[in-house]
């Protein structure tokens, strides 16, 4: 422990120090003393007792709390599987339908090679394909030649060929005229 | 283990305690109640540290812990600690009651600074110690604690002024 150097102070300091000093009296250690000591440490041990029940208790509670407001259901956190692909077969030699100078105008939607496209691009398509340019085969409206997906093609644009005149008969117009520049 | 940490628990008490309590006494200002009151305090709080650090450095310990409680029992309520007018008459050289009644002089020149500056210079004065030892004591800064006692000085100056005569 450094200390301080006394030169430093000056006579009212050196005095001050000294008066500290030589007040002091001799208090020895009695046996009230001894006693009220520990009657304080065995109120501290009760005291710090209290406090680690209480802390545990507040403890247990919390955790207890913190698990009853979680969410019970739990199904919806689990991971999904992948979503399913559409199916590909690559090398299957078919039918592929020939493009029509007909559906070429309505071939808007240009041609990709998945099958499920099919469906999908037929209500632009064939409104094209079923105004006025009478193609006959309402599988050629789908104007996909996927290398795949042949067997998937035919219904759904039958049906959407059908359909699709009553359902859109503003893009008939522009269809028309469109297949009528590329035919002529 | 519990016997021996008791032992040497009670050998420190034993030892320390007329030492101890003075420094409470003139960290309080001189209130005897009020002394014992924080130094049992303190004791009570070194019993239960005493794993820790009864065999490093004890003393500093209670040391710490009484000038805080000083500081922060005085904040907490009146003591009954009076400014006085006039000291009480200095003593005859060689009167038997000059020792008591400096100290009495002394500890109410000290009731009169506050609490912060009064246990700054009992730190700095009494217990020598520099004023960076006074700052981790208090839990201040060391310009804070400096300060502290250096207006602590300059008010004894002013209250002890004609007790203690300038020399020359």
């Amino acid at each position: 422990m450094d200390h301080f150097d006394h030169d430093q102070f000056d006579h009212f300091e050196r005095e001050l120090a000294r008066m500290m000093r030589d007040s002091q009296e001799t208090t020895p250690f009695e046996a009230r003393h001894r006693t009220r000591l520990r009657s304080g440490v065995r109120a501290g041990r009760r005291v710090r007792t209290a406090r680690k029940a209480v802390g545990s208790a507040l403890a247990v509670a919390g955790i207890g709390l913190g698990f009853f407001l979680l969410p019970h259901d739990r199904v919806d956190d689990r991971p999904q599987a992948p979503l399913p692909r559409p199916a590909l077969s690559p090398t299957l030699p078919g039918p592929t339908p020939t493009l029509t100078p007909d559906t070429t105008p309505s071939g808007t939607t240009s041609p990709t090679p998945t099958g499920s496209t099919g469906p999908s691009s037929t209500p632009t398509g064939t409104p094209a394909g079923s105004s006025t340019t009478s193609s006959p085969d309402p599988s050629t409206t789908n104007t996909s030649p996927p290398p795949s997906g042949t067997e998937t093609t035919g219904a759904p644009t039958g049906r959407s060929t059908l359909t699709s005149p009553a359902t859109s008969p503003p893009t008939t117009e522009s269809s028309a005229t469109v297949g009528a520049a590329v035919s002529g | 283990m519990e016997q021996s940490r008791a032992d040497g628990f009670d050998g420190f008490v034993a030892a320390r305690w007329s030492a101890l309590f003075h420094l409470a006494c003139l960290l309080v200002g001189g209130d005897r109640h009020r002394a014992e009151d924080l130094l049992q305090e303190a004791m009570v709080k070194l019993w239960f540290a005493w794993p820790r650090i009864g065999e490093e450095a004890p003393e500093p310990y209670v040391r710490r812990i009484l000038a805080r409680a000083a500081a922060r029992s005085a904040r907490r309520r009146w003591w009954g600690e009076r400014p006085v007018e006039q000291l009480p008459d200095r003593a005859e050289a060689g009167d038997v009651s000059a020792v008591v009644a400096e100290r009495s002089r002394l500890e109410v020149a000290l009731a009169q600074l506050p609490p912060a500056q009064r246990a700054a210079v009992v730190l700095r004065y009494y217990q020598d110690l520099p004023d960076r030892q006074v700052a981790e004591v208090l839990g201040c800064p060391v310009g804070t604690a400096r300060s502290h006692a250096s207006r602590g000085v300059a008010r004894l100056r002013r209250i002890l002024g004609d007790v203690i005569e300038p020399v020359g």
